[in-house]
């Protein structure tokens, strides 16, 4: 079962108002200036550990070499990285009517974690599953590992349920 | 931070040509391209469907130059010389450390 994590404010957040995991030593910390959410590394690595395929579905421009090599300096490596550019490519493509700015649905994830009300709200419309992560919470990496679970249960009830 | 052009500096470029060879020892092939930014002019190496090079990177408010590897997925942006630089270290590591550093910036582990 995949699921996907937005960046900014997810976890990209600001060191002034969350805790952050370390800061990279110099002169990474210049090259890759993004601060981590406190528990970013345990949450991934866990849900990596419990067979999830973790990826990264992100708005934002940033190129996904950038985006490997800054998580690869806290030993993440995600499954595959959707950026700004990948979306407009493969999800809206030439259509006429314009989707949703994420429509995890199209690549087959179950789960997407966001900050987003736009997003939660496209998730009603459009019918796919969102854990929204606002304030800094210390039990938030919890709260994901139980909702990726969660659905991963109810998606093997349903995938009996046909057979 | 600035890329600096350290052509007359032998120790570094050792250490750049270093690098190149290590590229290719670890599956890299060079290729025709020398990308054109702001650093001096290096070669530009495909491993898979990504390019590398190897270059330098001053800070304004540091003395030491740091060796950097770059990176992009683009053909179009390694001509231009508009790569990724996805790790930096200082030039007086060891030839082991050197690989060690080729090895991580190509996903090697």
């Amino acid at each position: 079962m995949r699921v996907s994590f937005d960046l900014d404010e997810v976890l990209f957040v600001s060191p002034d108002n969350y805790e952050v995991e370390p800061e990279l030593r110099f002169p990474l910390n210049r090259m890759f200036p993004e601060r981590l959410r406190k528990g970013t590394v345990f949450l991934i690595n866990e849900l990596q550990r419990r067979g999830f395929e973790v990826w990264v579905y992100t708005s934002s421009f940033r190129s996904e070499v950038y985006i490997n090599a800054l998580f690869r300096q806290y030993n993440i490596k995600f499954d595959s990285i959707v950026n700004g550019y990948r979306h407009k490519k493969e999800v809206q493509g030439n259509r006429s009517d314009t989707l949703p700015q994420k429509m995890p649905t199209h690549y087959r994830i179950s789960l997407h974690i966001d900050d987003e009300e736009a997003i939660i709200q496209n998730a009603r419309t459009w019918g796919f599953h969102v854990l929204q992560v606002l304030e800094p919470d210390p039990d938030w990496t919890t709260k994901v590992l139980n909702e990726a679970e969660r659905i991963k249960k109810m998606e093997e009830i349903q995938a009996s349920g046909k057979h | 931070m600035e890329n600096i052009s350290i052509s007359g500096d032998d120790r570094i470029e050792k250490k750049l040509k270093f690098l190149e060879e290590t590229f290719i020892k670890l599956g890299a092939v060079e290729t025709e391209i020398i990308s054109q930014g702001d650093d001096s002019q290096r070669k530009v190496f495909l491993k898979g469907d990504r390019y590398y090079k190897a270059g330098t990177l001053k800070f304004p408010d540091f003395e030491e130059i740091y060796l950097v590897i770059s990176c992009t997925d683009e053909e179009k942006y390694a001509h231009l010389g508009i790569m990724d630089d996805v790790d930096a270290f200082a030039y007086n590591l060891t030839d082991y450390e050197l690989e060690e550093k080729v090895r991580f910036a190509f996903g090697i582990d």
